[in-house]
């Protein structure tokens, strides 16, 4: 399947450990992908791999067909790779509104050199649009004004999540997005995801320990271990593999 | 090659001094993540006590060597590493200001005891001289290497032998550790400090009898010992050693090929920070990471006054600027030069408070554009505003080239690529044609519509005002804003699709070209720019005062303009010699408290905090105690 995101063969070693080894996934357009594992297993530093965090020892990188492998992480950005972080990045000292308007500036400043110095009329509209939706799709309107370091983290994690929302992402990483959520605020962030893949058709690989939502979101799941793909397949599939239960969900409750 | 041997001898000597110092350094980075750039100010209180002891006092010099080592080392580490510990808190900026503040204050107490004029200390060693290898060598020397080595090998069995060693050993091969290795990290991160603070220490006792007490030269053992532990790949201390000597061969290797061309005079002295540059050129990303980045900063809410109350704020301030020739009388070449400063610490601002970037050669800039404004103004004879804004252009390139190789490293290597390239500009460049010349002057004439002062006042007053409307343009608009994000969360800049190399390099070259035009502004004043006006250690003080007046202003404008006020017009209205050297003192100082202040941990020390707490206790007791008087009564 062309599209989306597909990294093959990758490799990520740090001095003698190898983190993730010969990593095979795919995350097409207009799906949400998910990837799970324990705690360790790799799925962090195959974000950074496919981001260009972290340059993989081995194999490659494509991104809607092109080759990003040697790319700078602003680079891929501007080629349609959008992401969160784990331990979210927020901009702290800024306001909310600021935050998710970044999104989007820091995508239209990279576009050209000049970008960054000028801002012309046409882009400030765009940008504020971008801002706006965001800003709606999320529910986070009512927090336009507060400061990013001043909120709960499920608000963090929302804020942070329309701020990938805000740029013209085609693929986007999520990584732990509903970690310090709570059942309410995981609720309305599925329909957020739901909503954002049939609206704008983008691909979205999730990473996430809440199986109820991996569940209900997810098409296609990969299952790693000790950086190596156990298993792939639908969440039903996934749920009832003994492979992936010996290795994970034997400690955790399927709901 | 039998000619080249004594100069090998003789650098691996003296670079054996500087590895001592060097492993010291890594040792205390790696465990805290805070880089010590007043490591070579221990070296400077060390030597300081040596001499009371031995050279006032009469003591014999182990026992004095051996007294300053035990007493300097672990105080001054114990203090320090609590400075640490609050520090790991500190934005980038703020970990790099605190220790240079530090430095500047260690510096000018130096001074406040000994004089600005070098106390030499002679050689307390046995002289003397034994045949090794073919070539005499001195046992001073040879004692000194000695020394070094053997702290080497101590090092090395502390760390294989004792269980602490061992888990600092560790820490220092990984960061990321300390938690994990069993030991309490508060007792690994102090043996740490003590034992990099007593090696600082050991070499500038060593160092002492070549340079003398020189508060700067012994601090420019911070660049050599940064040489040694890039080569070292500020991990392995046995390389970082080695590195010390490479440093010290290749320093005076050069000696011996420099003495037959005089015009390379300066290059020997100027061998670390060649190989500071080469090593931050070659080094990849992931050899000389940024420790310490880990920890959350505490989010202070920038107080931003409404927007009339701003353009009120800077409508009285533009009306006093302006009212300033008829009011000081005969001080009015003070204010001027308040004026020129304030353009200075704007650039400075630029970096420090809007994008968490810390520049140590902000008047090496400004030399630059000075140097180029004379040779554009006077002998290329260009119209006096067209020199000028030349001068800043000049400059420009100038910046760009010292920010590339560091740029994409962190900000703690753009702090020492920029410490390094300030003294080498000083020490090579400021003699040469295309800067001041042999006689370090060159004339810079006033424009021809303004050659009086009052007049020359307004035209710089003009220039400022530029300048405040280039920094709100920055402010405000699009770079304003990556900047504020950039100083947040780089990676998060990055990820969203902006080169943030990119967006460093801009800000940098701004900051450079405001520079410039500051340092050409203040030729004209005296109608001769003078390269003792551009000292490079008086950068450090710049960024110190700068720090600290941005960290308690509303605005880039107000805190440049309250920096200027008290660096360059306080010190005017105090007749006493000795009231800058204890200003510079206090401004260290200052800017240690500002960058501790910053992180919310000043902890017992911050009496805000222990006042609101007692306050809170009174407000909880207070009823109860109400109800016993109740009773009582």
């Amino acid at each position: 399947m062309s599209g989306g995101l597909r990294a093959t063969g990758l490799t990520v070693e740090f001095g003698g450990l190898v983190a993730v080894h010969d990593l095979t996934l795919d995350a097409p357009l207009g799906r949400v992908t998910g990837l799970i594992g324990p705690n360790g297993a790799g799925k962090s530093t195959t974000f950074n791999a496919c981001s260009g965090l972290v340059r993989p020892t081995h194999g490659t990188v494509e991104l809607l067909g092109h080759d990003v492998t040697r790319l700078a992480p602003a680079a891929r950005a501007q080629r349609g790779l959008g992401r969160t972080f784990q331990r979210m990045e927020l901009f702290d000292s800024l306001s909310v509104e600021q935050n998710v308007a970044l999104g989007r500036t820091a995508h239209v400043a990279g576009s050209r050199v000049i970008g960054q110095l000028w801002a012309s009329r046409r882009e400030g509209i765009e940008i504020a649009e971008a801002t706006e939706w965001a800003l709606a799709t999320c529910g986070i309107d009512g927090l336009r004004s507060r400061l990013a370091g001043g909120l709960t983290t499920g608000q963090r994690r929302l804020v942070e999540l329309a701020r990938v929302l805000a740029g013209p992402f085609r693929v986007l990483l999520l990584d732990e997005p509903s970690s310090g959520l709570d059942d309410h605020e995981t609720e309305r962030f599925a329909e957020i995801l739901e909503r954002v893949v049939t609206e704008r058709g983008v691909a979205i690989l999730l990473v996430e320990h809440d199986m109820a939502l991996v569940h209900r979101v997810c098409d296609h799941v990969f299952v790693l271990d000790f950086g190596e793909l156990i298993f792939e397949g639908t969440m039903a599939e996934v749920a009832s593999s003994d492979v992936v239960r010996a290795a994970y969900l034997g400690t955790v409750e399927v709901a | 090659m039998s000619t080249l041997l004594p100069f090998i001898v003789v650098g691996a000597t003296t670079g054996s001094v500087y590895g001592l110092a060097a492993m010291g350094l890594v040792l205390s980075y790696k465990t805290s993540g805070i880089f010590n750039f007043a490591h070579g100010a221990i070296a400077t209180v060390a030597a300081c006590v040596f001499y009371e002891l031995h050279v006032l006092h009469g003591w014999p010099w182990p026992i004095a060597a051996v007294a300053t080592v035990l007493v300097v080392g672990p105080v001054l580490g114990t203090a320090l590493e609590r400075l640490a510990f609050v520090l790991a808190a500190a934005s980038s900026s703020m970990k790099i200001v605190a220790t240079v503040g530090l430095l500047i204050s260690i510096q000018a107490l130096a001074v406040i005891r000994y004089g600005s004029v070098t106390r030499q200390l002679a050689q307390f060693l046995p002289t003397g001289a034994v045949h090794f290898a073919g070539v005499n060598v001195g046992v001073d020397q040879l004692i000194a290497a000695g020394i070094s080595v053997a702290a080497l090998v101590a090092l090395t069995t502390f760390f294989r032998v004792s269980r602490l060693g061992l888990a600092m050993h560790a820490v220092v091969d990984d960061p990321d550790l300390l938690g994990l290795t069993g030991t309490a990290p508060a007792r690994v991160r102090r043996t740490a400090w003590a034992i990099g603070s007593s090696f600082a220490a050991v070499s500038g006792i060593l160092l002492a009898p070549t340079f003398g007490l020189d508060a700067l030269l012994l601090t420019l053992l911070i660049v050599q010992a940064f040489g040694a532990a890039a080569i070292g790949g500020f991990s392995s201390l046995p390389l970082t050693f080695a590195g010390g000597i490479i440093v010290g061969i290749a320093a005076s290797v050069a000696t011996k090929y420099v003495a037959t061309t005089p015009a390379l005079g300066g290059i020997p002295p100027s061998v670390p920070f060649i190989v500071l540059f080469v090593v931050l050129l070659v080094s990849p990303k992931g050899r000389l990471p940024e420790l310490g980045g880990q920890l959350r900063r505490r989010v202070v809410e920038r107080r931003v006054a409404p927007p009339r109350q701003r353009a009120i704020g800077l409508a009285v301030l533009a009306v006093a600027l302006l009212l300033v020739p008829h009011v000081v009388g005969t001080r009015l070449p003070i204010y001027t030069t308040g004026l020129v400063f304030v353009v200075l610490f704007l650039s400075l601002g630029l970096l420090v408070r809007t994008s968490n970037q810390v520049s140590l050669c902000q008047l090496g800039f400004a030399a630059v554009g000075g140097a180029a404004f004379s040779h554009l103004a006077h002998s290329v004879g260009l119209p006096w505003p067209i020199a000028l804004v030349g001068a800043g252009l000049v400059t420009i390139p100038v910046g760009a080239l010292i920010a590339l190789p560091a740029i994409r490293l962190s900000g703690l290597y753009l702090a020492l690529a920029t410490l390094g390239f300030g003294i080498l500009l000083e020490r090579m460049a400021y003699a040469s044609m295309f800067l001041f010349g042999r006689k370090g002057l060159r004339p810079a004439p006033r424009p021809s519509f303004a050659s009086g002062d009052t007049a020359y006042y307004y035209v710089v007053l003009a220039a400022v005002l530029c300048a405040f409307a280039v920094v709100i343009a920055v402010e405000r608009g699009r770079l304003g804003q990556l900047l504020r994000a950039m100083g947040d969360s780089p990676v998060a800049l990055a990820a969203h699709g902006t080169n943030v190399n990119v967006t460093r390099l801009l800000v940098f070259c701004i900051s450079a070209f405001l520079a410039g035009i500051g340092g050409a502004l203040l030729g004209p004043l005296s109608g001769t720019v003078t390269a003792s006006s551009f000292n490079s250690f008086q950068s450090l003080i710049l960024l110190a005062v700068l720090a600290i007046m941005a960290a308690y202003s509303p605005g880039p404008i107000t805190a440049a303009v309250a920096a200027s006020a008290s660096f360059v017009v306080l010190p005017a209205y105090f007749r006493s010699p000795t009231f800058s050297t204890w200003l510079q003192v206090v401004f260290g100082a200052s800017a240690v408290l500002a960058a501790m202040a910053e992180t919310g941990r000043l902890g017992r020390g911050d009496l805000t905090a222990r006042l609101a707490a007692r306050a809170e206790r009174r407000r909880a007791a207070s009823p109860v105690r109400a109800r016993a008087r109740a009773v009582t009564s």
